[in-house]
């Protein structure tokens, strides 16, 4: 599962991770993706972005870790913020993957996960 | 007795008095008035003196004054200043922020491009040819604006003081072999021999990815000042702690010029020859500092140069 409020970046992260086979669900809006989620959807692992407008990738994140049923999925936040001052490292139990990064690093991470479920 | 005896003496200490108190009451015309010939030159004399002391007082006045306002010109000069480099450092800030995304993007595509335009999937082999040609361009461009932004916001974060570092458990072999695996296209574009010696784990408590940075530009400048020579990067444990040192036999650095090479954009060659904004081995020094660490260089002109950087253990 994808979350991410770039358009461009979306559908580029969609388009790379379907060329490799994984199926994808892409949302704009973490609520519908936290939707999405409370509704059944059990993805391998979501790349959640942290800076968007509606919820925040933090909020989601709160979200997801106060719902017994979700607390378990693996995120990994993909971030062009700053670990201390924009408080990326109060996010517990979280992977970072900085912007920019490049797709070897991105599928190395991805395969990681879907190996681990 | 000249000048009228001990009451002429009061009249000209009376006088005296006055006139050191910045006041003076003979006027000309009590001068001409005067009877005495010799009082009257005594009191022209003083009214001199007191003209010339008002005179430096005023002088003084006045320079006193434009002190105060080169002082204060100085002062809101300063405050401009100040102001206009928090300025840029916001701006470097938020731009090099603002490109992080945009660029991710870009990467993201060109990989998938190269790796999803393969000839084979393109009818024309000619067109095929060309277009993969045009997407390893596409990609160098996107590395090299990356790497720049990188750079941007180091020095953004630099500047403003918060250089953002989390230690963490490192292996600083690992570092290693990682910044090498990221440079092993540009190692074989280069024809360069790199020679590793880590045989051990160098564990201890660091920001991963800042350390990951200091060797990323340590290496990026043997690779460029480097002149093709083999490369040698080595990394070991001592008693109190760890050192990583990267060894290149190019160009080298002159004296007079290793002791700014850590200062900010600083090359010890031409910067027409060599990109990048010239800020790698000033980060690299900055990062190794907050990490409560040392960098130093040991360099000859034409022999090459060798980086060590020790970090607390």
């Amino acid at each position: 599962m994808i979350i991410d409020d770039d358009d461009d970046l979306r559908e580029a992260l969609v388009d790379v991770m379907s060329a490799q086979g994984y199926e994808v669900a892409a949302f704009a809006d973490a609520r519908v993706a936290l939707a999405a989620l409370e509704e059944g959807r059990t993805p391998f692992l979501i790349l959640l972005d942290l800076m968007m407008p509606g919820m925040s990738g933090w909020e989601f994140r709160a979200a997801q870790l106060a719902n017994p049923k979700l607390l378990s999925i693996p995120v990994v936040v993909v971030t062009a913020a700053n670990m201390v001052s924009d408080g990326v490292h109060t996010l517990s139990d979280v992977e970072i993957l900085r912007k920019p990064f490049d797709v070897s690093t991105l599928l190395t991470t991805a395969a990681r996960y879907a190996a681990a479920s | 007795m000249p000048w009228g005896g001990s009451k002429a003496t009061d009249r000209i200490l009376m006088h005296l008095a006055e006139i050191g108190a910045g006041r003076c009451t003979i006027t000309d015309d009590i001068v001409v008035a005067e009877p005495d010939p010799e009082m009257s030159q005594v009191l022209m004399g003083l009214l001199v003196l007191h003209e010339d002391l008002s005179y430096a007082s005023r002088q003084r006045t006045e320079a006193e004054m434009a002190l105060r306002v080169v002082a204060e010109e100085r002062e809101r000069l300063l405050e401009d200043r100040r102001q206009a480099v928090e300025a840029r450092d916001q701006f470097l800030a938020v731009a090099a922020h603002e490109l992080r995304t945009p660029l991710t993007t870009l990467s993201l595509l060109a990989d998938h491009l190269i790796a999803t335009q393969t000839p084979n999937r393109v009818a024309d082999s000619g067109a095929a040819e060309i277009l993969k040609h045009h997407l390893g361009r596409l990609k160098r461009q996107v590395e090299r604006l990356t790497a720049l932004v990188v750079e941007m916001l180091d020095i953004s974060r630099i500047t403003r003081g918060h250089l953002d570092l989390v230690p963490g458990p490192v292996d600083l072999r690992d570092v290693v072999h990682e910044v090498l695996d990221r440079f092993d296209l540009e190692i074989r574009r280069r024809d360069v021999t790199v020679k590793v010696d880590a045989p051990d784990p160098v564990r201890g408590t660091w920001d991963a990815a800042h350390i990951d940075q200091v060797v990323t530009n340590l290496f990026s400048n043997a690779l460029k000042y480097g002149a093709g020579q083999p490369i040698e990067v080595s990394v070991r444990a001592e008693t109190s702690h760890a050192v990583i040192v990267v060894r290149d036999h190019g160009v080298g650095i002159p004296d007079d010029e290793q002791r700014k090479i850590f200062g900010p954009f600083t090359r010890a060659v031409a910067a027409k020859h060599h990109e990048g904004l010239g800020l790698g081995l000033w980060v690299a020094y900055q990062i190794v500092q907050a990490s409560g660490g040392r960098i130093k260089v040991d360099s000859r002109p034409e022999e090459g140069s060798t980086f060590t950087v020790e970090l607390p253990l």
